[in-house]
């Protein structure tokens, strides 16, 4: 394991809140990543994505004229972008299940409530650098594949139940060795 | 904070599953490999970690962006008391703006270490969303987010929780007197 350097990264964020924007750009920087893009709102944000292809996506949820929802939209199904699998890390202070959802029917890779650990929020970005993902295209999505239901029909490498299951309790601990009357505590 | 696309919020909700069985067919599975591969980060198949340096790097930082925050809220709070003094004289769109600092307070407050001023601005951002014409007790979420602010650190814990379990009686009681003419009016 090696650690995370952040540094050659090209982050975009895009928030209306300058207190956030500042504090985004901040941590970033404290990162040692320099190479930030910063728009204030979907639009521009989708504007600056295409002309400098960013290896993350920072963005808020609520924004006018174009949202976070929209704008990850748009970076996944644009026919002209170079990368629609790009990272979309939405901040949110809606954490209602509509919202939610909305942002995984959009194609988001990761949504964190606001207010914003600064801890998670480096731990994702080292995590999302870090690993590679599956993507799931379908005529009506593009996003990350989360599927981890039990299929049949799916044979794919990210399916959880060919996987090895972890023992149960009864397994670790035999039931004779519970009821074993030396491992029962008294006075 | 909430990872709600994590692993948890994936056992409940399947989007793309769903429209799999729509579609009845299998959906392209595209491997994208690691940012860390492609940008040659790290070599193939090695993981990363958190550097314990940034860890502080990023503490100290967000240890002076907390004092600076102090004043940046204390003047949101300002603007907020004047919202609500347009809001009370007649002023319609100064209601909009009562939302929009309590939103953006909302969304930062808790990052700069001021919890308790963050779930009073969420508070007053629920009331607005749940009554839209008569915002119950929003004159005493404004005074309580103000005493609030000009404390360094924030009350915590029981006393936080006092705090805001008086503020949620008061909105279940009493309609604030200004939404409470408009909505009359």
């Amino acid at each position: 394991m090696t650690e995370a350097s952040l540094a050659p990264l090209r982050i975009l964020i895009v928030e209306d809140s300058e207190q956030m924007r500042t504090l985004l750009e901040a941590l970033l920087e404290a990162m040692s990543i320099t190479d930030i893009l910063i728009a204030e709102d979907g639009e521009k944000g989708l504007a600056l994505y295409m002309e400098t292809a960013p290896d993350i996506v920072i963005t808020d949820g609520a924004m006018a004229p174009m949202d976070g929802y929209e704008l990850t939209n748009h970076i996944r199904t644009a026919p002209d972008n170079p990368n629609p699998y790009v990272p979309i890390i939405m901040l949110s202070g809606h954490l209602e299940k509509e919202h939610v959802e909305k942002a995984r029917a959009s194609g988001v890779t990761e949504y964190l409530a606001k207010p914003v650990s600064w801890q998670t929020l480096y731990e994702r970005l080292v995590s999302i650098v870090s690993n590679p993902s599956f993507f799931i295209r379908t005529p009506t999505y593009l996003g990350p594949d989360r599927r981890r239901e039990t299929d049949e029909l799916y044979q794919g490498p990210l399916e959880k139940h060919n996987a090895p299951q972890p023992k149960t309790t009864a397994e670790i601990l035999p039931l004779d060795a519970i009821r074993r009357p030396s491992l029962i505590r008294t006075k | 904070m909430l990872s709600a696309l994590g692993k948890g919020a994936s056992m409940q909700h399947k989007p793309d599953v769903a429209m799999r069985s729509l579609l009845g067919g299998p959906p392209e599975v595209v491997p994208v490999p690691s940012i860390a591969e492609t940008k040659g980060l790290a070599t193939e198949g090695a993981h990363m970690r958190m550097d314990p340096r940034i860890l502080t790097r990023i503490s100290d930082v967000v240890s002076v962006l907390e004092q600076d925050y102090t004043k940046v809220l204390q003047s949101h709070i300002s603007d907020m008391e004047r919202a609500y003094i347009g809001w009370k004289s007649g002023t319609e769109d100064t209601r909009a703006k009562i939302y929009e600092i309590a939103h953006d307070i909302r969304g930062v407050a808790g990052t700069f270490g001021r919890p308790l001023s963050g779930q009073i601005a969420t508070r007053i951002c629920a009331r607005f969303d749940q009554a839209p014409k008569v915002i119950p007790a929003i004159e005493d979420h404004i005074d309580a987010l103000n005493h609030v602010a000009s404390l360094s650190p924030e009350p915590e814990g029981a006393f936080a929780d006092l705090v805001l379990k008086r503020l949620d009686e008061l909105s279940d009681v009493r309609p604030d007197p200004a939404g409470e003419a408009k909505a009359g009016g």
